[in-house]
């Protein structure tokens, strides 16, 4: 790997809440058009960083560089803009929004300004049009009108996908998309991801617990525990790793 | 013939009054309703607009009208505006520059301390903000009553009548009908920014702000314009108010005006753009038959307590029983109904 098709990298990044430390000088690579896999037991500080890498969170300390910029400063909705695109762990939908409106907020190019009142009939069509096949793909076509809140937990983590695939991402920054999501449905997804990836040369960073389903489709595997990355490498590696079997079975 | 044009009148008054509540109410529904901001400073921005009609109508109407300005203002505005309004009855075109003066001066401030207010709430949860919003009101309006030469501190200012040059009903008509002209175009200007891309930020801002910065909106933009609008609309309100009033008090601009405001646009529904004109319907047919009502209360009080208390009791009973409001809030939908079904029926 040379450092042309690295996308994203965070150097040793530090977060803390009060005393307790949830990153730990972590550094983690994302080349372009990967699928990078981070995985770590309950607690391990994954959902920190991947919200410390999308702006929701400000790092205590570290650097972070996207396609050869420093993002460090940046707030989120700059990075969105950048193309650094995050789902939620527990879903962040906008509730009294319907599905198609949450998805249509995520694909919208006018954002603030009540000039977008200006903004053409002909553009919110396109943005229908695209967001109802992101819908369909994902089964949500049929409640495309019911507000977010009314949706079932498991439909509110896809709408979370849906929202993100819709913004046209560099890099996806996925948070247990497939927690909650039936198998057969889960599988699908994840060949669907695979397919994004390969297609749009869509990087991504994806934290899963079910390794049955993302494990093969990984590129790469980071393992954190208590804030640190503990192994690194292939996927075959790191399943090899005493070290990562002893942080899962917690001694 | 007396109770036909005394019917006539009471009915004019009201329009005039409901047009004004309609235009606070679309710039509170904007602002507290879509966005969530809550922006209990309304009362301010309503002042704003007011005490520049107040400040400048006489001074520039005696300018205007070349009539050498005499004494404190405070102890002569109305003296000067009856002169100032005998001399517009003459000229039509003068009422129209003493009309516009105000509002061309008054919009720009009010917007530019709306996009000041909004900074706080980046800062701060919605209950500080509240009570900073609160506190900046009550600040605008203590620096009117304290400062005379503004619009003459407690003894207030008089206010040109623009309309002199019309005879009596139609006075008011034309009053009413500018007024009416004016809320038409605020509540159409609300009702087309909450049906659009730019009212899908709003609520998405609102539902959950986090979530709306990291699916790239600017929220500190998105409150310093809706602040800079709804601030706006609430001046425009102001001038007319204070044309309509022909006199300007600052003692009238306190956060219970706010609250009225606000008591509307809860009633109506909050998130629906429809709650401005319903809520401030049901809010001045509430207001007139308390007022009805009040010749026949023996009370042992000043019988105003008892409005207080009633509008009061109606907030305290919409906010527990009916929080949506009589017009609840519909999911929006920025593209017209064929659109989507041509979508929805190939899946
Ligand atoms: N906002 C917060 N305030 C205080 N502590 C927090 C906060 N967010 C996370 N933590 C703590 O930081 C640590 C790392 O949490 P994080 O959510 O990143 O773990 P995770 O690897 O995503 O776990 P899981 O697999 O359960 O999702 C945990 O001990 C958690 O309790
Ligand atoms: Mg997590």
């Amino acid at each position: 790997m040379t450092s042309d098709d690295l996308l994203f990298l965070a150097k040793n990044v530090s977060k803390s809440f009060g005393g307790l430390v949830a990153l730990d000088k972590v550094t983690v690579a994302v080349p372009e058009g990967a699928l990078t896999l981070m995985i770590g037991p309950n607690g391990s500080g994954k959902t920190t960083f991947l919200q410390v890498a999308c702006g929701v969170l400000k790092p205590d300390s570290g650097a972070l560089l996207f396609a050869g910029r420093n993002v460090t400063g940046l707030p989120p909705y700059a990075r969105f803009r950048l193309g650094i695109v995050t789902t939620f762990q527990i879903p962040r939908l906008f509730p009294s929004l319907s599905v198609l409106e949450n998805v249509l907020l995520a694909a919208q190019k006018v954002r603030e300004s009540p000039l977008s009142l200006l903004s053409s009939r002909k553009g919110e069509r396109d943005l229908v049009e695209r967001a109802f096949e992101v819908l369909k793909l994902l089964s949500l076509d049929r409640v495309w009108d019911k507000p977010a809140r009314a949706l079932s937990g498991g439909q509110m983590k896809l709408l979370e996908l849906a929202r993100a695939l819709v913004s046209e991402p560099k890099l996806l920054l996925l948070d247990e998309p497939l927690a909650g999501v039936n198998p057969a449905l889960a599988g699908e997804i994840m060949q669907f991801l695979s397919k994004v990836r390969r297609e749009k040369g869509v990087a991504m960073l994806l934290v899963e617990h079910r390794l049955d389903i993302a494990l093969k489709h990984a590129d790469y595997v980071y393992v954190l525990h208590h804030g640190r990355v503990i192994s690194e490498g292939s996927p075959e590696a790191v399943v090899e790793d005493p070290l990562v079997a002893k942080a899962y079975l917690g001694e | 013939m007396v109770a036909t044009s005394e019917v006539l009148a009471f009915v004019v008054s009201l329009g005039t009054l409901y047009s004004i509540y309609v235009i606070l109410s679309s710039s509170m529904e904007l602002v507290y309703g879509e966005l969530g901001l809550p922006d209990f400073a309304k009362a301010a921005f309503f002042a704003v607009g007011a005490f520049a009609a107040g400040a400048l109508s006489v001074r520039l109407g005696a300018a205007l009208a070349g009539i050498a300005w005499e004494g404190e203002f405070k102890l002569r505005s109305y003296y000067y505006a009856t002169l100032v309004s005998a001399k517009v009855a003459e000229n039509p075109l003068m009422g129209l520059v003493i009309f516009v003066v105000p509002l061309l001066v008054a919009v720009p401030c009010a917007v530019l301390l709306g996009v000041l207010a909004s900074y706080p709430a980046l800062r701060l949860r919605e209950d500080y903000l509240a009570i900073t919003l609160i506190a900046f009101s009550e600040i605008v309006r203590v620096v009117a009553r304290n400062y005379e030469p503004l619009v003459g501190g407690t003894f207030g200012a008089g206010v040109v009548d623009v309309f002199a040059w019309l005879r009596s009903p139609w006075r008011e008509l034309a009053m009413m009908l500018t007024s009416a002209l004016f809320a038409f175009g605020a509540w159409l200007l609300l009702y087309r920014l909450s049906r659009s891309p730019f009212g899908r930020v709003l609520r998405a801002v609102r539902d959950d702000e986090v979530a709306a910065a990291a699916y790239g909106v600017d929220v500190a933009r998105v409150r310093a314009w809706a602040m800079a609008l709804g601030s706006g609309m609430a001046a425009v309100a102001g001038v007319l108010y204070a044309f309509y009033i022909g006199s300007v008090n600052p003692d009238d601009f306190t956060v219970s005006r706010t609250f009225l405001v606000v008591l509307m646009v809860t009633v109506g529904g909050r998130g629906n753009p429809k709650s401005p004109p319903l809520g401030a319907a049901v809010y001045l047919a509430l207001d007139r038959a308390l007022l009805f009502a009040k010749r026949f209360l023996p009370v042992p009080f000043d019988v105003n307590y008892v409005a207080y208390a009633a509008l009061g009791v109606l907030l305290i009973l919409f906010v527990m029983k009916k929080p949506e409001g009589l017009a609840p809030e519909r999911p929006l939908l920025t593209v017209d109904a064929e659109a989507t079904e041509g979508v929805t029926s190939r899946t």
